[in-house]
C-alpha cells in the first residue's frame, strides 16, 4: 500500500485522512471532529476500473503480452480476480471466527459496516462492502528504517533494532501459522500485507490486507511448495515489496523454516476440529438429555450439520459501530484519490540497485559517463 | 446497532435461488437470473461444452426452473383463511418489497417470470445430515433408527402440505430443514404443484427413488444402509389412495369461488403447469 498525506475530508463527525490505497481499497485514519485519531481506519472499497488503474502500471511490467488487446484481457482478468477475493472478506468475520477474540486481534479487529455501496452509483461491483479496522503502521513503512544498512555493516544496527526486527519475522510466521489454524492460507506471503504495532518492546503483527486468501488444502499446499515468501527479496518482482538487503538472510531462513508441509499441515483447520468437536458433544449430551424423539432428531440433524453451521452467521460485534453517517460513506467513495510516490521511500532505490549488476565504477564517474 | 441491516452473508445455492443469512433466524432468497441456472444445470449434468442435444436439454431444464419458481408468491399468498399453519409447513415465507430492484430484463441478465424475493426461517438442512451419513462406512444402529423417525417425519409432513392441496413433487430429502423443535420445513418451494393429476403421475412414477440414485447428482447420496427403509416407508406411504384421501382436505379459503373450482381453475392450473416441458 502506498502512503501519502492530504488535507482530510471533512465528515458529519469525523475527519478521514487518506492513507494510502493498495488495489482492493482505499484506506482513510478516521480522526474525530477536532483531528484526535480514533485509532481506527475505514476500508473503501476500490470498483473495478479503480482496480484497473492501480493494477495497469505494474501488470504491465510483469506480464507477457503481444498485443494490447491481448493485455486488456490479462488486466480485466487479473481485476476480476482482485474483486473477486475482496468478496471472500465477509467470511472471515462469520461464525467462530467471528467470535475468537484472539483472532479477530489478528485481524486488527476487522468490522463491516452497516451500509454497502448503493447499488445505483456507477462502477458499484460485487456488492461493495466498506470495512474498519485497526490502525497500524504499514510493514513497508515500517521497514524502511532498515534501507541501505549493508549487511557486512550490521553495526549501523542498534542491538535492539536487531531483536525487534527478528522479533517482527518470528510474529509474521505466528500470525501465518495462527490463520492456517482457521483454515485460512494468505497465498501471496506478502510481509505488507501485515501491519505492524509496537506495544512497549512487544511487536504485535496484524492481517491488514486480508482479501488475498484460499481455504483450498491442495491448493495451499502446491502454493507453499513454490516458496513464493521468496519474491519480496527478488528485485524483480515488483509486485512485492523489496525487503531491506540487511533482513534478507534472517528472513529467507526462517520462512523457509517455519513454511513446510509439514508444519502446515500440523496445524491446518486445528481450532475449526477442536471447535466443531466440541459443539458436535455439546449437541449430543443435550440429545441424551432430551425425551421428546422428534427433538432429539432435530438435535442429531443439527450434530451434522456442525461443519457448516458453525461458521456462519454474524455477531453484533463485528459490525461496526461507530456510526458513521451514510453521507460520509458516498463523500469517501467519490473521493477517488489515488497515492502518488512517495519521494521518501526508499524501497524503488535500493531495490532497483540490487536489480544492476555489480559495477567497479565509482558513482561520480558513472554520473560523469551519464551526462557525456 | 441493528446486525438485522448489515450486509447478509451467502449460505449457498440452488437451481432457482442464492440463499442469504439475515442473521435474524431467517433467509434472504434471490432470484438466479436465467444464465446463473443454465451455469448450474450444466455443472450438475457435467456439461460445459456439450453436444447440440445436451445443450437443448439443458434449456428445456432451465425454462422448467425459471417458470416453476415464478408459481411461489400465488402459492405463499393463497387467500386461506387460515394461512399460518400451511405457512409454517414452509418456514413462513414472506415476499420481500423490492419496488424496482430488479432491473428490466436484457439479453444477459434474465430473471424472466420470477421477479421476487422472499424470507424464509432458517432452519438446519438434511443435505449435511446425509452427506454425513453417506461419508461412514457403516450407519449406526442409533443413527438409522433417528433416520427412519426423520422420514416418518417426513411422510407427515407431506401429508400436511396435501391436506392444503399443494405438494412438493421432486421429492429431495436433502432440500427439508429441522426446526429446533424437531418439526419439519420445505425449504425449497420453487418444485410444488397444484395439480393433483400432475402429482399422481409423480406417485404412481415414484419420483422420490431419485434419493437413491446415483445417477442424479443434484441430490445428496443416501448409504446404502439406509435406502431399504426410506423406499419401504415413502412406498407404502405415498400412495394413490393415501394422496386422494388427504388432497386438499385443510384447503378453506376465499380465494377459490365455485366457478374457479371448475372450469378457470382447470385452465389456470394447466396454463401453470405447461412448463413441466422436460417431464413430459
Amino acid at each position: 500500500m502506498s502512503a501519502h498525506a492530504s488535507r482530510p475530508l471533512l465528515g458529519t463527525f469525523y475527519r478521514y485522512h487518506f492513507i494510502g490505497n493498495g488495489a482492493q481499497f482505499r484506506v482513510y485514519a478516521i480522526h474525530s471532529a477536532t483531528d484526535q485519531p480514533t485509532g481506527r481506519v475505514i476500508k473503501v472499497p476500490l470498483d473495478f476500473e479503480e482496480t484497473r488503474h492501480v493494477v495497469a502500471a505494474p501488470l504491465s511490467r510483469i506480464a507477457t503480452y503481444n498485443t494490447v488487446d491481448e493485455f486488456n484481457a490479462l488486466l480485466d482478468a487479473r481485476v476480476r480476480d482482485i474483486m473477486r477475493y475482496k468478496h471472500t472478506l465477509p467470511a472471515l468475520l462469520q461464525g467462530i471466527y467471528g467470535q475468537d477474540n484472539r483472532f479477530m486481534q489478528n485481524l486488527g479487529q476487522l468490522r463491516m459496516l452497516q451500509a454497502p455501496i448503493p447499488s445505483d452509483i456507477a462502477g458499484a461491483y460485487f456488492l461493495p462492502i466498506y470495512y474498519t479496522q485497526d490502525q497500524v503502521t504499514t510493514i513497508g513503512r515500517y521497514l524502511e528504517h532498515f534501507r541501505f544498512i549493508q549487511p557486512n555493516y550490521p553495526n549501523d544496527l542498534a542491538p535492539s533494532d536487531i531483536a525487534i526486527v527478528q522479533k517482527l519475522v518470528q510474529e509474521i510466521i505466528s500470525l501465518h501459522y495462527a490463520i492456517w489454524e482457521y483454515g485460512f492460507f494468505e497465498f501471496v506471503f506478502k510481509p505488507e500485507n501485515m501491519g505492524i504495532r509496537m506495544r512497549g518492546s512487544k511487536v504485535e503483527v496484524i492481517w491488514m490486507d486480508l482479501a488475498e486468501h484460499i481455504t483450498d488444502k491442495d491448493q495451499a499446499e502446491a502454493i507453499l511448495a513454490e516458496r513464493r515468501w521468496q519474491h519480496s527479496l527478488l528485485p524483480h518482482k515488483i509486485d512485492y515489496i523489496y525487503l531491506p538487503a540487511i533482513l534478507h538472510d534472517y528472513y529467507i531462513k526462517a520462512c523457509d523454516e517455519a513454511f513446510t508441509l509439514q508444519e502446515f499441515r500440523k496445524r491446518w483447520r486445528r481450532r475449526c476440529v477442536v471447535q466443531e468437536r466440541k459443539q458436535q458433544r455439546r449437541l449430543q449430551r443435550k440429545m441424551l438429555f432430551t425425551k421428546d424423539s422428534q427433538r432429539r432428531v432435530a438435535l442429531w440433524v443439527a450434530q451434522q450439520n456442525v461443519p457448516h453451521t458453525l461458521y456462519h452467521g454474524l455477531a453484533n460485534e463485528r459490525v461496526d459501530d461507530m456510526n458513521i453517517p451514510h453521507k460520509d460513506l458516498i463523500t469517501l467513495y467519490n473521493d477517488r484519490q489515488v497515492a502518488p510516490r512517495s519521494p521518501e521511500n526508499l524501497e524503488p532505490i535500493e531495490r532497483d540497485s540490487a536489480a544492476k549488476p555489480a559495477t567497479n565504477i565509482p558513482a561520480y564517474e558513472q554520473l560523469i559517463l551519464k551526462y557525456l | 446497532m441493528n446486525p438485522h441491516d448489515s450486509i447478509f452473508s451467502e449460505l449457498g445455492h440452488g437451481a432457482q435461488f442464492k440463499a442469504f443469512d439475515m442473521h435474524n433466524g431467517r433467509v434472504l432468497k434471490i432470484p438466479l437470473t436465467e444464465a446463473e441456472t443454465t451455469q448450474v444445470a450444466r455443472r450438475r449434468r457435467n456439461i460445459i461444452h456439450g453436444t447440440l442435444e445436451q445443450i437443448a436439454s439443458i434449456d428445456v431444464r432451465v425454462q422448467t426452473f425459471m417458470n416453476s419458481k415464478a408459481r411461489i408468491p400465488a402459492m405463499i399468498t393463497h387467500g386461506f383463511d387460515e394461512p399460518q399453519p400451511f405457512l409454517q409447513l414452509l418456514g413462513n415465507p414472506a415476499l420481500v418489497p423490492i419496488d424496482n430492484l430488479l432491473p428490466e430484463d436484457t439479453p444477459e441478465k434474465r430473471w424472466g417470470a420470477a421477479r421476487f424475493v422472499y424470507s424464509q426461517d432458517k432452519v438446519e438442512i438434511v443435505r449435511g445430515l446425509l452427506e454425513y451419513l453417506s461419508a461412514q462406512e457403516k450407519v449406526a444402529a442409533s443413527d438409522h433408527k433417528k433416520f427412519v423417525q426423520l422420514v416418518q417425519n417426513y411422510v407427515q409432513h407431506v401429508y400436511a402440505t396435501w391436506e392444503y392441496g399443494y405438494s412438493d413433487y421432486i421429492f429431495k430429502l436433502g432440500d427439508m430443514g429441522v426446526r429446533d423443535d424437531g418439526t419439519l420445513v420445505t425449504v425449497d418451494l420453487g418444485e410444488f404443484s397444484s395439480d393433483p393429476q400432475f402429482i399422481e403421475r409423480a406417485i404412481t412414477e415414484k419420483w422420490w427413488y431419485d434419493n437413491t440414485n446415483p445417477l442424479k447428482s443434484d441430490f445428496p447420496k443416501m448409504h446404502a444402509d439406509l435406502v431399504a427403509d426410506y423406499l419401504q416407508i415413502l412406498d407404502a406411504s405415498f400412495t394413490i389412495a393415501e394422496f386422494r384421501k388427504r388432497w386438499r382436505r385443510n384447503h378453506i379459503c376465499s380465494a377459490c369461488t365455485p366457478e374457479s373450482n371448475t372450469i378457470s381453475a382447470f385452465i389456470a392450473t394447466k396454463v401453470m403447469e405447461i412448463d413441466y416441458v422436460d417431464r413430459l
